[in-house]
């Protein structure tokens, strides 16, 4: 059959088409995905179709039971609201304390919502993708993160899209450091464990004499201007260290499972508002 | 595979991959993400022409990469090598065993995330993996074994129903035909 001359042509043509399309540059094939990713405009319709029609039948649930959880919500937001005039005086304090000692004020956070619309099919590799992008004021390298702690941050955008490296992609490392000890580490990929559970990431580069029990927490040191201070990852689950080796290395279990990811929080910088007007 | 199997084969693979997407196929074993475009492949590879081969692996390909942070091509070309490796073999399977049907879907599952894996290494990308890889590779084979077959009973059935059976020709009339007996 590969005889043929048709058949030698068309191979031909594939290959070469093949070559061209892995040897374009990133942003041109960035385009081009997006262009194929109409394809599933359809299947993204009626999945969300039928994710609010799954939301209208849980509007049949018993009026018993929903003036309970009002109960129970309207409790946690006054714990919440008073939990928040706390944290107004200790910012107030520290600010005041910050401006005696002359120390460089910190930024709030100016945080964006997205929703995660669809992640890697490829077992080795870490990403997703969000309904959000530039008009929202996300910019390639912005922290992405939920309320249980850090979650990756933004490698690519276009207008109403991003793509997020989670962490323990190649292209996603993170300077982070042990709260109790303060000994100082990289988050990477953890051949050990983090490939078939997603949640498990190294600790590496850290101190000869940094003590690493199980247990202990991490969270971004703040080094390396991309993730701010204080975001947590996760703790310890334990260490490693070889004589070949020039730094001990530990594994992280993440407190953000990556397989459950839903819904997200972006970090964006305070010039992003004005982009998003000029948009 | 007429045309109209040929473009149902390509809503399937779309429709595959975009569940793929979804992270709908990643409880399985091992936190193994199913991926079931292989098999798909592997049915236009025995029942379609060397043209709808192709173009199933090329279409696939394009679709899996478009979501994937591997570069547009690098799926196509594993899934395409694969076609044509069953293309190659066709003519000395039994095509409609059942065993047959599962252990190219097996190899098959199997040289697909080799082959991509190798050319995202001659690129020069390097993805995270290790021996726990080869549990993946090993759980995507037996996946694929298992559903190959399924695919083809269920894929034969549904291009039974949206096709008619040819008659075959008579050069007799039926109704000058002679009919037997007293009646």
């Amino acid at each position: 059959m590969l005889r043929r001359p048709k058949v030698v042509l068309i191979v031909a043509v594939a290959g070469l088409g093949l070559i061209l399309l892995a040897l374009v540059p990133s942003r041109l094939n960035d385009q081009l995905k997006r262009l194929i990713g109409f394809v599933y405009l359809p299947f993204a319709g009626a999945a969300d179709g039928a994710e609010q029609l799954a939301r209208r039948s849980r509007a049949l649930t018993p009026r018993m039971l929903l003036l309970e959880e009002i109960d129970q919500l309207r409790r946690e937001n006054r714990r919440c609201r008073l939990q928040s005039f706390q944290t107004e005086q200790a910012l107030r304090e520290n600010a005041r304390l910050r401006a005696l000692v002359q120390w460089k004020s910190r930024q709030a956070w100016n945080l964006r919502f997205a929703r995660v619309i669809v992640e890697d099919p490829a077992n080795w590799w870490r990403s997703i993708h969000l309904d959000a992008g530039e008009k929202q004021g996300i910019s390639v390298e912005d922290p992405v993160l939920t309320d249980q702690g850090l979650v990756g941050k933004v490698v690519s955008v276009s207008k109403n899209r991003s793509q997020v490296a989670l962490l323990g992609a190649p292209n996603c490392q993170a300077a982070a450091v042990i709260l109790q000890s303060k000994s100082r580490g990289t988050i990477a990929a953890s051949p050990r464990g983090g490939i078939i559970d997603r949640q498990i990431v190294a600790l590496e580069h850290l101190p000869n004499d940094a003590p690493l029990e199980a247990g202990l927490e991490v969270e971004t040191s703040g080094a390396g201007d991309i993730f701010p201070e204080g975001i947590p990852i996760g703790r310890l689950i334990d260490s490693q260290s070889s004589e070949f080796d020039l730094y001990p290395r530990a594994r992280v279990r993440l407190w953000v499972d990556l397989d459950r990811l839903k819904e997200v929080w972006v970090i964006v910088d305070e010039r992003a508002e004005e982009r998003e007007e000029q948009l | 595979m007429n045309r109209i199997g040929f473009v149902l084969l390509l809503a399937l693979a779309a429709l595959l991959a975009f569940v793929e997407g979804r992270g709908w196929t990643r409880e399985g074993i091992l936190g193994t993400r199913i991926d079931a475009l292989p098999v798909l492949v592997v049915y236009a590879s025995l029942r379609g022409s060397f043209l709808q081969a192709v173009g199933a692996a090329v279409f696939a390909g394009l679709l899996f990469d478009s979501l994937s942070v591997s570069p547009l091509g690098t799926s196509m070309l594993s899934l395409m090598l694969a076609a044509l490796l069953v293309i190659r073999l066709r003519g000395i399977v039994l095509r409609d065993q059942a065993l047959a049907q599962a252990a190219l879907g097996g190899m098959v599952s199997v040289l697909h995330p080799a082959v991509h894996l190798v050319v995202l290494w001659i690129f020069g990308l390097r993805p995270p993996i290790g021996w726990e890889t080869l549990a993946h590779v090993g759980v995507l084979g037996l996946c694929g074994a298992v559903f190959t077959p399924l695919c083809f009973l269920l894929l034969d059935r549904l291009e039974t129903a949206l096709t008619y059976e040819r008659k075959p020709f008579s050069r007799f009339r039926s109704e000058v035909e002679i009919k037997r007996g007293r009646g």
